[in-house]
Protein backbone atom coordinates (compact mmCIF):
# COMPACT_ATOMS: atom_id res chain seq x y z
CA UNK A 1 0.00 0.00 0.00
CA UNK A 2 1.03 2.96 -0.84
CA UNK A 3 1.93 6.39 2.16
CA UNK A 4 1.14 9.24 1.07
CA UNK A 5 3.81 11.46 2.18
CA UNK A 6 3.41 14.71 3.99
CA UNK A 7 5.83 18.01 3.85
CA UNK A 8 6.36 20.67 5.82
CA UNK A 9 3.80 23.15 4.81
CA UNK A 10 1.21 20.61 4.57
CA UNK A 11 1.44 20.34 8.66
CA UNK A 12 1.26 24.07 8.81
CA UNK A 13 -2.26 25.64 10.32
CA UNK A 14 -3.54 29.22 10.02
CA UNK A 15 -2.76 31.39 13.79
CA UNK A 16 -5.77 32.82 15.30
CA UNK A 17 -6.19 36.17 13.25
CA UNK A 18 -8.92 38.86 14.82
CA UNK A 19 -8.64 42.42 12.96
CA UNK A 20 -9.24 45.13 15.20
CA UNK A 21 -8.85 48.64 14.11
CA UNK A 22 -5.75 50.02 14.08
CA UNK A 23 -5.35 51.80 17.52
CA UNK A 24 -4.43 55.47 17.80
CA UNK A 25 -0.80 56.18 19.02
CA UNK A 26 0.02 59.35 21.51
CA UNK A 27 2.76 60.38 21.78
CA UNK A 28 2.77 62.61 24.78
CA UNK A 29 2.27 59.75 26.78
CA UNK A 30 4.18 56.99 24.43
CA UNK A 31 1.31 54.42 24.40
CA UNK A 32 -1.21 53.13 22.16
CA UNK A 33 -5.22 54.22 22.98
CA UNK A 34 -6.86 51.01 22.27
CA UNK A 35 -10.77 50.76 22.28
CA UNK A 36 -11.31 48.20 25.22
CA UNK A 37 -12.59 45.50 23.61
CA UNK A 38 -9.72 45.37 20.82
CA UNK A 39 -6.76 44.83 22.73
CA UNK A 40 -6.37 40.64 21.42
CA UNK A 41 -4.79 39.62 18.53
CA UNK A 42 -3.85 42.67 15.30
CA UNK A 43 -3.34 41.92 11.71
CA UNK A 44 -2.68 45.15 11.22
CA UNK A 45 -0.23 45.09 8.93
CA UNK A 46 0.12 41.80 8.31
CA UNK A 47 -0.21 38.05 10.40
CA UNK A 48 1.48 38.19 14.16
CA UNK A 49 1.21 35.06 16.20
CA UNK A 50 1.17 37.02 19.87
CA UNK A 51 -1.35 39.19 20.88
CA UNK A 52 -1.35 42.62 22.46
CA UNK A 53 -0.89 41.85 25.38
CA UNK A 54 2.05 39.79 24.94
CA UNK A 55 0.48 36.32 24.80
CA UNK A 56 2.43 34.00 22.20
CA UNK A 57 0.39 31.91 19.96
CA UNK A 58 3.34 30.63 18.44
CA UNK A 59 6.70 29.85 19.26
CA UNK A 60 7.89 32.20 16.77
CA UNK A 61 7.90 35.47 18.75
CA UNK A 62 7.22 33.86 22.01
CA UNK B 1 17.10 57.82 29.48
CA UNK B 2 15.60 54.41 28.21
CA UNK B 3 15.48 53.83 24.79
CA UNK B 4 13.17 51.35 23.67
CA UNK B 5 13.07 50.37 19.92
CA UNK B 6 9.63 49.09 19.06
CA UNK B 7 6.49 49.06 17.38
CA UNK B 8 3.57 51.14 18.25
CA UNK B 9 1.35 49.11 18.77
CA UNK B 10 3.38 46.59 21.09
CA UNK B 11 1.00 46.24 24.18
CA UNK B 12 4.30 45.22 26.26
CA UNK B 13 6.15 48.49 25.36
CA UNK B 14 2.98 49.87 26.30
CA UNK B 15 3.04 48.69 29.84
CA UNK B 16 7.34 49.30 30.16
CA UNK B 17 6.27 53.02 29.28
CA UNK B 18 3.42 53.02 32.07
CA UNK B 19 5.56 51.32 34.64
CA UNK B 20 8.90 53.34 34.45
CA UNK B 21 7.01 57.10 33.09
CA UNK B 22 6.94 58.77 30.00
CA UNK B 23 9.46 61.00 30.70
CA UNK B 24 12.23 58.47 31.55
CA UNK B 25 11.96 56.43 28.14
CA UNK B 26 11.48 57.67 24.57
CA UNK B 27 9.49 55.03 22.05
CA UNK B 28 11.03 54.93 18.98
CA UNK B 29 8.54 53.37 17.13
CA UNK B 30 9.72 51.68 13.59
CA UNK B 31 6.14 51.89 12.44
CA UNK B 32 5.75 55.42 12.82
CA UNK B 33 9.27 56.50 11.48
CA UNK B 34 8.12 59.34 9.90
CA UNK B 35 6.40 60.96 12.59
CA UNK B 36 10.16 61.48 14.03
CA UNK B 37 12.85 63.45 13.73
CA UNK B 38 16.33 61.87 13.16
CA UNK B 39 19.71 63.69 12.96
CA UNK B 40 22.23 60.88 13.04
CA UNK B 41 25.57 61.51 12.42
CA UNK B 42 29.06 59.74 12.77
CA UNK B 43 29.73 61.67 16.05
CA UNK B 44 26.11 62.53 17.55
CA UNK B 45 22.64 61.14 16.87
CA UNK B 46 19.31 63.21 18.23
CA UNK B 47 15.38 61.73 17.94
CA UNK B 48 12.46 64.11 18.55
CA UNK B 49 9.10 62.92 18.84
CA UNK B 50 5.83 65.32 17.73
CA UNK B 51 5.46 66.63 21.16
CA UNK B 52 9.18 67.31 21.32
CA UNK B 53 10.42 64.77 23.80
CA UNK B 54 13.99 64.05 22.71
CA UNK B 55 16.68 61.66 23.05
CA UNK B 56 20.45 62.00 21.84
CA UNK B 57 23.53 60.72 22.41
CA UNK B 58 24.52 62.06 25.16
CA UNK B 59 21.12 61.41 27.50
CA UNK B 60 20.55 57.44 26.33
CA UNK B 61 21.11 55.64 29.53
CA UNK B 62 20.10 52.13 28.07
CA UNK B 63 18.43 50.97 24.83
CA UNK B 64 16.14 47.93 24.70
CA UNK B 65 14.75 46.24 21.43
CA UNK B 66 11.70 44.95 21.60
CA UNK B 67 10.23 43.56 18.42
CA UNK B 68 10.48 46.44 16.25
CA UNK B 69 10.61 45.07 13.10
CA UNK B 70 7.45 42.36 13.84
CA UNK B 71 5.82 45.28 12.51
CA UNK B 72 4.94 46.77 9.20
CA UNK B 73 5.30 50.45 7.82
CA UNK B 74 2.37 50.43 5.44
CA UNK B 75 2.52 51.53 1.90
CA UNK B 76 6.27 51.86 1.40
CA UNK B 77 8.43 51.10 -1.30
CA UNK B 78 10.74 47.85 -0.48
CA UNK B 79 13.92 50.08 -0.85
CA UNK B 80 12.53 52.75 1.53
CA UNK B 81 11.53 49.65 3.90
CA UNK B 82 15.43 48.70 3.80
CA UNK B 83 16.76 51.85 4.54
CA UNK B 84 14.71 52.58 7.20
CA UNK B 85 15.62 49.59 8.85
CA UNK B 86 19.04 49.84 8.58
CA UNK B 87 18.92 53.46 10.66
CA UNK B 88 16.94 51.53 13.30
CA UNK B 89 19.62 48.75 13.59
CA UNK B 90 22.34 51.33 13.25
CA UNK B 91 21.07 53.15 16.10
CA UNK B 92 21.26 50.06 17.94
CA UNK B 93 24.33 48.85 17.27
CA UNK B 94 25.55 52.68 18.67
CA UNK B 95 24.33 51.50 21.73
CA UNK B 96 25.71 48.48 21.85
CA UNK B 97 28.87 49.66 21.20
CA UNK B 98 28.73 51.72 23.54
CA UNK B 99 27.68 48.61 26.40
CA UNK B 100 24.29 50.25 27.11
CA UNK B 101 22.01 47.44 25.29
CA UNK B 102 19.77 45.60 27.46
CA UNK B 103 18.30 41.96 26.36
CA UNK B 104 19.07 40.58 23.45
CA UNK B 105 19.60 41.17 19.60
CA UNK B 106 16.44 41.15 17.50
CA UNK B 107 19.07 38.61 15.38
CA UNK B 108 20.47 36.48 18.21
CA UNK B 109 19.40 33.41 16.51
CA UNK B 110 20.79 33.86 13.91
CA UNK B 111 23.89 34.31 15.45
CA UNK B 112 23.71 30.77 17.24
CA UNK B 113 20.52 28.46 16.22
CA UNK B 114 18.70 25.77 18.02
CA UNK B 115 20.96 23.24 17.26
CA UNK B 116 24.15 24.63 19.22
CA UNK B 117 22.24 26.07 21.94
CA UNK B 118 20.82 22.78 22.52
CA UNK B 119 24.67 21.37 22.53
CA UNK B 120 25.40 24.12 25.05
CA UNK B 121 22.14 22.88 27.05
CA UNK B 122 22.99 19.28 27.08
CA UNK B 123 26.09 20.36 29.42
CA UNK B 124 23.23 21.62 31.85
CA UNK B 125 20.28 19.80 31.63
CA UNK B 126 18.50 16.69 29.82
CA UNK B 127 17.71 17.80 26.85
CA UNK B 128 15.56 15.48 24.11
CA UNK B 129 16.78 13.92 20.70
CA UNK B 130 16.68 16.50 18.23
CA UNK B 131 17.97 15.84 14.02
CA UNK B 132 17.76 18.46 11.47
CA UNK B 133 17.70 16.31 7.98
CA UNK B 134 17.71 16.65 4.45
CA UNK B 135 17.10 13.49 2.70
CA UNK B 136 16.10 12.09 6.01
CA UNK B 137 19.95 11.20 6.93
CA UNK B 138 19.78 10.34 10.42
CA UNK B 139 15.89 9.60 11.00
CA UNK B 140 17.38 6.03 12.29
CA UNK B 141 18.38 7.56 15.88
CA UNK B 142 14.16 7.53 16.38
CA UNK B 143 13.79 4.04 15.97
CA UNK B 144 12.00 3.48 19.30
CA UNK B 145 10.36 7.29 19.72
CA UNK B 146 7.65 9.11 19.32
CA UNK B 147 8.36 11.85 17.04
CA UNK B 148 7.28 15.24 16.38
CA UNK B 149 8.08 17.73 13.46
CA UNK B 150 8.66 21.79 14.83
CA UNK B 151 10.09 24.85 13.19
CA UNK B 152 13.16 26.47 13.27
CA UNK B 153 12.69 29.63 12.19
CA UNK B 154 8.72 29.63 12.77
CA UNK B 155 8.36 31.63 9.68
CA UNK B 156 5.08 31.89 8.18
CA UNK B 157 4.36 30.29 5.09
CA UNK B 158 3.10 32.36 1.48
CA UNK B 159 -0.67 31.97 2.91
CA UNK B 160 0.20 33.15 6.84
CA UNK B 161 0.51 29.49 8.12
CA UNK B 162 2.45 28.35 11.19
CA UNK B 163 4.21 25.15 11.88
CA UNK B 164 3.03 24.14 15.49
CA UNK B 165 4.67 21.46 16.93
CA UNK B 166 2.96 17.97 15.69
CA UNK B 167 3.22 14.54 15.86
CA UNK B 168 4.46 12.86 12.79
CA UNK B 169 5.14 9.22 11.53
CA UNK B 170 8.25 9.04 10.57
CA UNK B 171 7.60 6.80 7.29
CA UNK B 172 5.33 9.75 5.77
CA UNK B 173 8.24 12.54 5.97
CA UNK B 174 8.47 13.88 2.46
CA UNK B 175 12.59 13.24 1.65
CA UNK B 176 12.56 16.10 -0.10
CA UNK B 177 12.03 18.82 2.35
CA UNK B 178 14.23 20.03 5.64
CA UNK B 179 13.00 18.39 8.82
CA UNK B 180 13.43 19.87 12.22
CA UNK B 181 12.54 16.34 14.28
CA UNK B 182 12.65 16.21 18.13
CA UNK B 183 11.43 13.33 20.38
CA UNK B 184 8.27 13.26 21.56
CA UNK B 185 8.33 14.18 25.46
CA UNK B 186 5.82 12.80 27.89
CA UNK B 187 5.38 15.42 30.32
CA UNK B 188 2.63 16.85 32.76
CA UNK B 189 3.46 19.97 32.64
CA UNK B 190 5.22 22.46 30.48
CA UNK B 191 7.76 24.88 31.92
CA UNK B 192 8.98 27.94 31.36
CA UNK B 193 12.01 30.00 32.66
CA UNK B 194 11.37 33.70 32.08
CA UNK B 195 15.57 35.73 32.91
CA UNK B 196 15.88 38.62 33.78
CA UNK B 197 18.98 39.92 34.54
CA UNK B 198 19.87 37.89 37.93
CA UNK B 199 16.48 37.36 38.40
CA UNK B 200 14.80 33.92 37.11
CA UNK B 201 10.89 33.77 37.26
CA UNK B 202 9.98 29.98 36.86
CA UNK B 203 6.44 29.15 36.06
CA UNK B 204 4.32 26.27 35.20
CA UNK B 205 1.57 25.15 33.00
CA UNK B 206 -0.83 21.90 33.85
CA UNK B 207 -0.61 19.63 30.29
CA UNK B 208 -3.14 17.31 31.42
CA UNK B 209 -6.30 19.27 29.45
CA UNK B 210 -4.15 19.14 26.58
CA UNK B 211 -6.02 18.11 23.25
CA UNK B 212 -2.86 18.89 21.51
CA UNK B 213 1.02 18.99 21.66
CA UNK B 214 1.16 22.77 21.90
CA UNK B 215 0.15 24.73 24.58
CA UNK B 216 0.22 28.02 22.30
CA UNK B 217 -2.88 26.54 20.33
CA UNK B 218 -4.88 25.99 23.53
CA UNK B 219 -5.26 29.29 25.57
CA UNK B 220 -7.82 31.14 26.94
CA UNK B 221 -8.14 33.74 24.66
CA UNK B 222 -11.62 34.87 25.79
CA UNK B 223 -10.21 36.29 29.15
CA UNK B 224 -6.22 37.24 28.70
CA UNK B 225 -6.23 37.88 32.40
CA UNK B 226 -6.66 33.89 33.55
CA UNK B 227 -3.84 32.82 35.17
CA UNK B 228 -3.13 29.52 33.63
CA UNK B 229 0.87 29.54 34.62
CA UNK B 230 1.71 28.87 38.15
CA UNK B 231 4.99 30.44 40.00
CA UNK B 232 7.02 27.39 41.63
CA UNK B 233 10.60 27.84 43.41
CA UNK B 234 13.72 26.20 41.44
CA UNK B 235 16.12 24.72 43.63
CA UNK B 236 19.34 25.88 44.22
CA UNK B 237 20.81 23.08 41.67
CA UNK B 238 18.25 24.05 39.56
CA UNK B 239 19.48 27.88 39.20
CA UNK B 240 22.87 27.16 39.21
CA UNK B 241 22.54 25.06 36.29
CA UNK B 242 20.48 28.41 34.37
CA UNK B 243 23.35 30.21 35.51
CA UNK B 244 25.90 28.41 34.16
CA UNK B 245 23.95 28.18 30.49
CA UNK B 246 23.57 31.78 30.46
CA UNK B 247 26.87 32.70 31.07
CA UNK B 248 27.93 30.47 28.42
CA UNK B 249 25.39 31.77 26.42
CA UNK B 250 26.64 35.11 27.35
CA UNK B 251 22.74 36.69 28.21
CA UNK B 252 21.27 38.03 30.78
CA UNK B 253 17.63 37.97 29.52
CA UNK B 254 15.49 35.56 27.75
CA UNK B 255 13.32 32.59 28.69
CA UNK B 256 13.95 29.25 28.56
CA UNK B 257 11.31 26.55 27.76
CA UNK B 258 11.59 23.01 29.39
CA UNK B 259 9.28 19.88 29.64
CA UNK B 260 9.48 17.15 32.42
CA UNK B 261 8.30 18.21 36.09
CA UNK B 262 9.57 20.81 38.25
CA UNK B 263 12.03 18.55 40.00
CA UNK B 264 13.53 17.32 36.28
CA UNK B 265 13.60 20.01 33.80
CA UNK B 266 14.17 18.71 30.34
CA UNK B 267 15.86 21.36 27.75
CA UNK B 268 13.57 22.30 25.27
CA UNK B 269 14.58 25.46 23.79
CA UNK B 270 15.93 29.01 24.65
CA UNK B 271 14.11 31.82 23.68
CA UNK B 272 16.08 35.27 23.44
CA UNK B 273 13.55 37.64 22.93
CA UNK B 274 10.39 35.81 24.88
CA UNK B 275 7.29 37.35 25.39
CA UNK B 276 6.55 37.20 29.17
CA UNK B 277 3.53 39.57 29.89
CA UNK B 278 1.52 36.57 29.95
CA UNK B 279 3.31 34.62 32.62
CA UNK B 280 2.23 38.12 35.42
CA UNK B 281 -0.42 40.11 33.60
CA UNK B 282 -1.22 41.51 36.86
CA UNK B 283 2.27 42.23 37.85
CA UNK B 284 1.51 39.80 40.89
CA UNK B 285 4.74 38.28 41.09
CA UNK B 286 6.79 41.46 40.08
CA UNK B 287 7.83 40.67 36.52
CA UNK B 288 7.20 44.01 34.66
CA UNK B 289 8.41 46.10 38.35
CA UNK B 290 11.57 43.60 37.52
CA UNK B 291 12.09 44.56 33.82
CA UNK B 292 11.49 47.96 34.86
CA UNK B 293 14.18 48.32 37.00
CA UNK B 294 16.44 46.01 34.91
CA UNK B 295 16.43 48.13 32.17
CA UNK B 296 16.87 51.68 34.06
CA UNK B 297 19.76 50.17 36.07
Amino acid sequence: MLIELITPLMLATSPMIIAVEPAKYNHELQISMYKPDTVLTATYGGTRTYDLTGRPYDNDND
Amino acid sequence: MILLITGSLDGTADLLVSKIGSSNIFRFNYDLFNEYHLAFTPAYWEIRNPTGHTINSNTVSSAFWWKAFNFYIQDQEEFLVEEIKYIYREIYHWCRLKGITKGNPHDFHNQLGKLNILNIASKYFQIPKTLVTFKLAGVDTFVNNHVVAKSLTSGLTTTNKALFTSAINLKQLHPNYPWFLQEQLNSEVDITVFICGEKYFAYYRDRSNLVGLDWRKEQNFDNPLAKEWIRFQLTTKQQQSISNFNKELNVDWGRIDFMGSINELVFLEFNANGQWVFLDYSDEDGLVTSVSQYLLN
